[in-house]
């Protein structure tokens, strides 16, 4: 019981310093406990599904980068492109010459999506893999953390912003006694 | 209607009867079939039961027949058209099997209502996990931090997206139709591999279960978000310095993880990983949920991924294949929301070589 407290003592402290947070778009914290807004089931689904789709539109260059494009609010950002042609050109030349309707090359996964005043934020894990295509082994090219913001337009929800963090391990302390692991 | 996309399915192929039905949606028909919450949920849960009823080749094979419809089809190039459920079930018995054998890692779920049910896709990358231990350094035991980078699985060959038809039938949501495609650079003006979006169907049993003891769609929700939250919160506390706090909060005070009990030794575990603001390592995906004596029991495979760093990644460094199971949870509904009460990790395994 004690810990039950301390453990809510801390979340309301979170959700504090959330809301302190807010103002700064890069900084998503997904905790448990962001202050205001719902979304109701069909919300999340929908958010789910935008977030799903955004895979298929960047490997596939569906309707040359527009349907990309068109996942965004017309005023919508992806790291430091902004707007419905830039964005369309983006999509257009990632992986330029092997994008098609068969090419899977963004896996998402770890989809975590909270109500905002605003409408919604959320994260995903990326791993960019590079599928084989023939004898080659299949490998793991990259991967990160994508961080977004989400509005529903009159068309229905779409990222406003999206960010995406490179993968990238902590520095342990150098006086640290590391434990070994059960696991 | 219904023969007639049946009948192109099995006779032209997939890619038509999606030509067929983005006519339908383009039309803007009103008989686009409306899915509620409830709706998609289980259709991705069926789809999440699929890798691990095929993977371990459960109930001799017929839990992975049983996912199909009477008249379903599962189409691939290696294997043809496999259809019946004796046949089916000859599939999910063949090679490697087992029930800590995983292997298919299943993500990017769309789904489109058409008029008669819905279709989808996925994307698939096949994962093999080895049989090997963590060492450390010389006689100490290991420290996680030591053992990053240790390879301990590779992906296969085998990777590319599923086309599926869905059909709503007595007994829930079932495969009529799943083709696996494999991977393949290069444009085809003709076809588009989107699916269009659909608004969701409001429903009053989105936040009550629809029979008693069993959960809403707010409840499924909620614990997929709380499954999803895992490698965010122990790799990197949602993007903060410590893990400890945000990853202990995922349990209820009570919990116990693998050797792990209560909230303080659980904070423990979480600080004792790997982690960074922008550390990600613990991909989790095939969420099976099911309500369990009015809370609620999942499972769900994981891979552990060591990912090139930005400068390795520039020198053309691939990641690698750390760690691979599944988890098998039980949930407890708080009063702050859906907690894990118990979870336990059962590393990958194949029980019987592929013969």
């Amino acid at each position: 019981m004690r810990n039950l407290s301390a453990s809510l003592a801390l979340t309301v402290l979170v959700a504090a310093a959330i809301a302190g947070a807010a103002a700064r778009p890069s900084a998503l914290r997904a905790q448990q406990k962001i202050a205001g807004g719902t979304l109701t089931a069909a919300d999340y689904i929908e958010i789910q599904q935008l977030v799903a789709r955004y895979s298929y539109a960047v490997d596939t260059h569906a309707d040359n980068g527009y349907a990309y494009a068109d996942l965004f609010t017309p005023d919508g950002v992806f790291g430091k492109t902004k707007g419905r042609e830039a964005l369309a050109e983006l999509a257009r030349t990632t992986q330029k010459e092997r994008g098609g309707p068969d090419f899977t090359r963004h896996f998402l996964t770890n989809v975590i999506i909270y109500p905002t005043p605003d409408g919604a934020r959320g994260s995903q894990y990326l791993m960019a893999l590079d599928v084989s295509e023939g004898a080659k082994p299949s490998s793991i090219v990259h991967g990160g953390r994508y961080d977004d913001e989400y509005v529903k337009t009159a068309a229905g929800w779409r990222f406003k912003s999206r960010q995406l963090h490179p993968a990238r391990i902590g520095v342990p302390p150098p006086t640290a006694k590391l434990p070994p692991s059960s696991r | 209607m219904r023969n007639t996309i049946l009948a192109v399915a099995v006779g032209v192929g997939l890619f038509s009867l999606a030509a067929v039905q983005g006519q339908q949606s383009g039309s803007g028909s009103p008989e686009v079939m409306a899915l509620t919450a409830m709706d998609y949920i289980q259709i991705k849960q069926l789809v999440n039961r699929y890798a691990f009823a095929l993977d371990t080749g459960s109930r001799n094979g017929y839990d992975y027949a049983d996912l199909f419809s009477a008249d379903g089809v599962f189409d691939s190039n290696s294997r043809g058209r496999i259809q019946g459920r004796d046949q089916l079930a000859a599939l999910a018995r063949g090679g490697k099997k087992g029930p800590l054998h995983v292997n298919h890692y299943i993500m990017n779920h769309i789904i489109e209502p058409t008029a008669d049910g819905a279709v989808g896709r996925q994307y698939l990358i096949n994962i093999s996990h080895d049989d090997i231990i963590p060492q450390g350094r010389g006689n100490q035991p290991p420290n996680q931090w030591d053992l990053v980078g240790q390879k301990r699985g590779s992906l296969d060959t085998v990777g590319g997206h599923y086309e599926d038809v869905y059909t709503k039938t007595a007994e829930g949501w079932r495969f009529r139709y799943r083709k696996l495609v494999p991977s393949k650079s290069g444009p085809d003006p003709t076809r588009t591999g989107m699916l269009k979006m659909h608004p969701v169907k409001p429903d009053r049993t989105d936040t009550m279960p629809a029979v008693p003891g069993g959960l809403s769609a707010m409840d499924y929700i909620e614990i997929e978000r709380l499954v999803a939250s895992y490698g965010h919160a122990l790799d990197n506390g949602y993007g903060t310095a410590d893990n400890g706090e945000p990853y202990a909060g995922l349990y209820t005070a009570d919990a116990t993880f693998g050797q792990s009990t209560g909230h303080a030794q659980l904070a423990a575990l979480g600080r004792e990983q790997p982690q960074g603001p922008h550390y990600v390592r613990h991909y989790l995906t095939n969420h099976v949920i099911e309500p369990f004596a009015g809370q609620a029991i999942g499972k769900q495979y994981l891979v552990v991924v060591d990912l090139p760093e930005p400068d390795a990644r520039a020198k053309g460094t691939p990641g690698t294949v750390f760690l691979g199971g599944h988890y098998e949870d039980v949930y407890q509904k708080t009063a702050d929301g859906w907690r894990i009460r118990t979870r336990r990790l059962f590393r990958a395994q194949s029980s019987q070589p592929a013969k």
